[in-house]
């Protein structure tokens, strides 16, 4: 009894935290988007309204296009390259930690700051994106202001936000490879690439499955990068735009807090259910020791 | 329990004491909310004047960014914790403030203690006027106007710009003055609200919200306005395209001495005055003419919350930023043109070299900026559907038709 007791004491702080500052504002997005919001605190409740006007908008389709893109696209990027330069590092190349700090540092690097720089690199006129680009003789594009290359562009700095992070894990995993195995691989005969592939890659996924779902899950909300270099007045903003932006745009530029609440809880349930999926899948490929 | 009960006698131990500290004359302490930091300095100036003459009333000033301004003015209006007195922009939420009665009917006010209004520019007056009362004192106002290069205008021998220039006039000025050799644009078409459509379409005689509360989009003066644009850009090519001012904006590249000319406010005064180069460059004019004249304009005043614990002290205050005292300590910080006309040239004086005094000329002519209950409903999307059509992506008719249509949604449901 006593024992019951103290579990509960401490979890409370977490499970409060939660109810408070999660559980809460999920309960009042739920009713929010049942309603239409004036300003000031003007709620009047219209039912299955914004759900209906959500089906309608064709902005909601296009969001839902870049969400996909966007996440598949940067997990995909981000993850295989995080693997193959966490394996590149734990072989011990020389000066292995700089190139730590090196990758590391984007994930510290606050987002407004990483934003001005990609925009400058990003500029068609004095960018040195297109400078490198013309020394190969190719004129570049105006990465974010032309709709067809807006998205990629947006998609190219999160996979650089994301890779340090995934890496610095991936490094973690690696190093659990208990050195026996490869060395009994190695005895068997296997090279290189064969122990990557039948040894250490498969030890590899419960933190391949870690660092797919949190990333997939970030990559589903990601905002600032669109925010800092596009803009909410962008003219490509309509080609790159995912269901979280156009969240903040329905809520707080337009002001219409309920539709926007509706929005997001379908991205709420999109993610909910991808995370599902992943979870189910898992049987599949995790291999748990 | 016993814990509870000496917390308990603490704080009331603790009450007592504060109490006893507090001063006979009880100070009051007013939030007043602004968001240009470059304008607190002033501000604070005239506070401490006040507080000179009102010792017993504190003022503290709170600059909030202008992007998040209007959500924590709204959210904190909500949780009733308002600031006392606020800065008040037309197309944020001034006409829903006002009908909410969240914000104070000065006539009332001033039905018991009149104030002089006078010197303040009535059209300003009547800018933050509700069903026939008075809502706001204005502050200030801008106007935009035509800031050109001089040294292009010497080099190619061509006169001026003055009062009797027409889009024709500038038309053909920017075709000579373009020279993409250089990198020089004779004008760069802004596709912002404020700098850009809305001083075309007065201009033209179109309006962006007609007098029966519809949207002006579908009229064909608002339309010829639109085209007028789009053609400087892809018919003159005198203007760089839309996806470049999206990279470089108007003036920025006016700053850099790639462009003649461009629409810009008088806002933008103490950012070129830090310039040398402007300074010795940069001029201003009224803006050309169309059908008629027009320049966009905008204006700031004060408003009292009405959840203030302080209504009594705030109207003190209000009466002070309202007279001419404060008018004149705006006016010599030269950040922008105080509502006082008569202090005007106060302003126009304090950057000598740009030649002021069009900004304060177009207050006569000026259109203030278009705005409803529900501005951000409609606001927003209208800007995008322009820059598309001035982009060339959708033809300039079936962009201001779209805009219509939505405008007339938006502007249909706030009435009810």
């Amino acid at each position: 009894m006593n024992v019951v007791f103290w579990a509960y004491v401490l979890i409370a702080p977490i499970v409060i935290g939660e109810a408070l500052f999660a559980l809460w504002p999920l309960a009042q997005s739920i009713y929010l988007s049942f309603t239409s919001w004036g300003v000031f605190g003007q709620v009047r409740w219209t039912g299955l309204e914004n759900y209906s006007q959500l089906l309608e908008d064709p902005e909601v389709y296009s969001a839902l296009r870049n969400t996909i893109v966007i996440a598949v696209a940067s997990v995909f990027g981000s993850v295989s390259i995080a693997t193959f330069l966490a394996v590149l590092l734990n072989v011990g190349v020389r000066g292995t930690s700089v190139y730590r700090v090196l990758l590391f540092l984007p994930v510290v690097t606050m987002p407004a700051a990483s934003a001005m720089v990609w925009k400058w690199l990003y500029n068609s006129d004095i960018g040195l994106l297109n400078s490198a680009l013309s020394v190969v003789g190719i004129d570049g594009p105006a990465w974010l202001t032309d709709k067809s290359y807006a998205l990629w562009s947006v998609v190219i700095v999160t996979i650089w936000n994301e890779i340090g992070i995934g890496m610095i894990i991936l490094l973690a995993g690696l190093q659990g490879v208990p050195k026996s195995l490869h060395e009994a691989a190695h005895l068997d005969g296997a090279g290189p690439v064969a122990t990557f592939f039948f040894v250490t890659l498969p030890l590899l996924t419960p933190t391949l499955f870690f660092v797919v779902v949190t990333s997939t899950i970030g990559a589903f909300q990601m905002f600032d990068a669109i925010f800092l270099m596009i803009g909410p007045e962008g003219y490509a903003l309509d080609s790159a735009q995912n269901l979280i932006f156009l969240f903040y745009k329905q809520g707080f530029i337009i002001g219409d807090k309920g539709y926007a609440a509706a929005i997001v809880l379908v991205l709420f349930l999109i993610i909910a259910l991808v995370t599902a999926l992943q979870f189910w899948l898992q049987k599949r490929w995790v291999h748990y020791e | 329990m016993k814990m509870f009960k000496t917390t308990l006698a603490t704080a009331t131990s603790l009450a007592t004491f504060a109490a006893l500290a507090t001063p006979a004359l009880a100070e009051v302490t007013l939030r007043v909310s602004i968001w240009d930091a470059n304008q607190r300095p002033a501000l604070e100036e005239i506070a401490a004047q006040f507080t000179a003459q009102n010792p017993e009333i504190l003022i503290s000033v709170e600059v909030v960014p202008r992007s998040d301004y209007v959500t924590k003015l709204e959210t904190s209006i909500v949780g009733g914790s308002g600031p006392d007195i606020f800065w008040n922009a037309l197309p944020d939420r001034f006409l829903d403030l006002a009908r909410l009665g969240l914000i104070e009917n000065l006539d009332e006010w001033m039905a018991d203690d009149p104030i002089d209004l006078s010197p303040i520019a009535p059209s300003l007056l009547e800018a933050f006027t509700y069903e026939g009362s008075l809502y706001a004192i204005p502050k200030d106002f801008d106007t935009v106007g035509l800031w050109y290069n001089k040294a292009y205008f010497d080099a190619a021998g061509i006169d001026y710009p003055d009062e009797t220039w027409t889009w024709e006039t500038l038309r053909e000025a920017a075709i000579e003055l373009t020279d993409p050799e250089n990198n020089v644009y004779g004008f760069v078409v802004n596709p912002g609200t404020r700098q850009g459509y809305y001083n075309f379409i007065a201009q033209n005689g179109g309006q962006v919200i007609t007098d029966d509360h519809r949207s002006g989009f579908d009229m064909p003066e608002t339309i010829e306005a639109l085209q007028f644009m789009h053609d400087l850009i892809h018919v003159d090519g005198v203007s760089p395209t839309i996806q470049q001012t999206e990279e470089v904006n108007p003036q920025t590249r006016f700053q850099t001495g790639q462009a003649a000319m461009i629409y810009d406010g008088s806002w933008r005064t103490s950012q070129f005055a830090g310039d040398p180069y402007m300074l010795e460059n940069a001029r201003v004019a009224v803006l050309p003419q169309g059908k008629e004249r027009g320049s966009s304009s905008g204006t700031l005043g004060y408003s009292i919350y009405s959840g203030s614990d302080h209504l009594e002290e705030s109207w003190e205050f209000l009466k002070f930023l309202a007279g001419p005292e404060a008018a004149l300590i705006q006016a010599e910080s030269g950040t922008v043109i105080p509502s006082h006309l008569d202090e005007a040239s106060v302003w126009v004086n304090a950057v000598p070299e740009f030649g002021l005094q069009p900004f304060v000329d177009m207050a006569d002519y000026a259109v203030v900026v278009s705005h409803s209950f529900n501005t951000p409903g409609w606001d927003q999307p209208t800007r995008t559907l322009v820059k598309n059509a001035l982009a060339g992506d959708i033809p300039v008719e079936e962009a201001a038709q779209q805009i219509a249509d939505l405008m007339n949604e938006v502007l249909a449901a706030e009435l009810n």
